[in-house]
């Protein structure tokens, strides 16, 4: 648990475009407008935002290994759901559009896909994938 | 997920908050202290402190009403090393040592707790409650006075009995 992974060399992470310095206020929709709020009360958005760490945006060489000595970088928060399921488990009928439109109405920064990846279903998933990718067209039960 | 890997996280269940953040620090040290995930290293005898910053719900969840943090209690448990008995599933040294009271308070605001006691390496946690449904624990209530209750099977609305929790912080104690 103690142990820092540092990215590979370059791998910068994107911030999400309501953290993001350089995304004007009038390109976000009101719940972004409202977290950047949030980081803005908190004093992080920002100069001293640019500095927040917490995803490895720097180049490892330009930050210290701080995480032993108590001098944690200032953070941000992202907001994300671990464990998803979609049309590809026997478990869940959704699908990958279906999820991404959701957890963008609800203020995700990110998600994961936590499949069973039965033999038995992925025919049928994939069939609904591709039906679910024309406009108006319901899936599911 | 260099975040994830470093255990900067914490759970919301039912959007209970809008932000929380945790910091470790020395009573009278500088700096920005060890954060979720993190460790501290002190002396024995040291005096800490735990600095909680809350933002309070400022939406309504998806069942529609807006959570309001009521409590947050501060969990702590001594840490000795891998358990002799791993079936056990006992920190028997582990118990919520403080609860503050925060119904009234809304906005953004800072909680300064004193952690006192610094003799052997422990961690700190925290669990957040709307403190609508609350009771003794599974280990009762010298352990746990405030801890969640279970739901009759199907009768339980997760949006109406919400929670949050914390990765702990680690705090070595030299000598």
């Amino acid at each position: 648990m103690s142990d820092q992974h540092q990215p590979a060399g370059g791998d910068r992470h994107p911030l999400p475009p309501w953290a993001d310095p350089e995304v004007p206020e009038s390109e976000l929709g009101g719940q972004e407008i409202s977290r950047r709020g949030l980081i803005r009360r908190a004093g992080l958005f920002g100069a001293g935002f640019a500095g927040a760490t917490a995803f490895g945006a720097s180049p490892a060489a330009a930050q210290p290994r701080t995480i032993h000595s108590g001098e944690d970088p200032e953070l941000v928060y992202l907001v994300g759901d671990h464990h998803v399921h979609s049309v590809y488990s026997h478990d869940a009928k959704y699908t990958f559009s279906q999820q991404a439109m959701r957890a963008s109405q609800f203020g995700l920064d990110w998600m994961v896909f936590t499949e069973h990846s039965n033999p038995a279903t992925s025919g049928q998933a994939s069939s609904a994938a591709r039906m679910s990718a024309s406009p108006g067209t319901a899936t599911g039960s | 997920m260099a975040g994830l890997r470093t255990g900067r996280v914490w759970a919301d269940h039912g959007q209970l908050v809008d932000g929380i953040d945790v910091r470790l620090v020395r009573q009278h040290g500088w700096g920005s202290g060890a954060t979720l995930g993190g460790r501290l290293r002190v002396r024995r005898g040291e005096r800490l402190s735990l600095r909680v910053t809350v933002t309070t719900a400022s939406r309504p969840n998806f069942h529609g009403v807006l959570p309001r943090l009521a409590q947050v209690d501060v969990i702590r448990g001594v840490v000795r090393g891998p358990a002799r008995d791993r079936a056990s599933w006992r920190a028997p040294d582990t118990r919520v040592v403080r609860t503050v009271e925060v119904g009234r308070r809304t906005g953004t605001y800072t909680l300064r707790i004193p952690i006192e006691n610094v003799r052997d390496s422990f961690y700190l946690r925290l669990r957040g409650s709307d403190g609508r449904r609350t009771g003794p624990g599974l280990l009762g209530r010298s352990v746990d006075p405030n801890g969640p209750q279970p739901h009759r099977p199907g009768d339980g609305d997760p949006w109406l009995d919400t929670w949050l929790y914390t990765n702990p912080i680690f705090v070595d104690v030299g000598r």
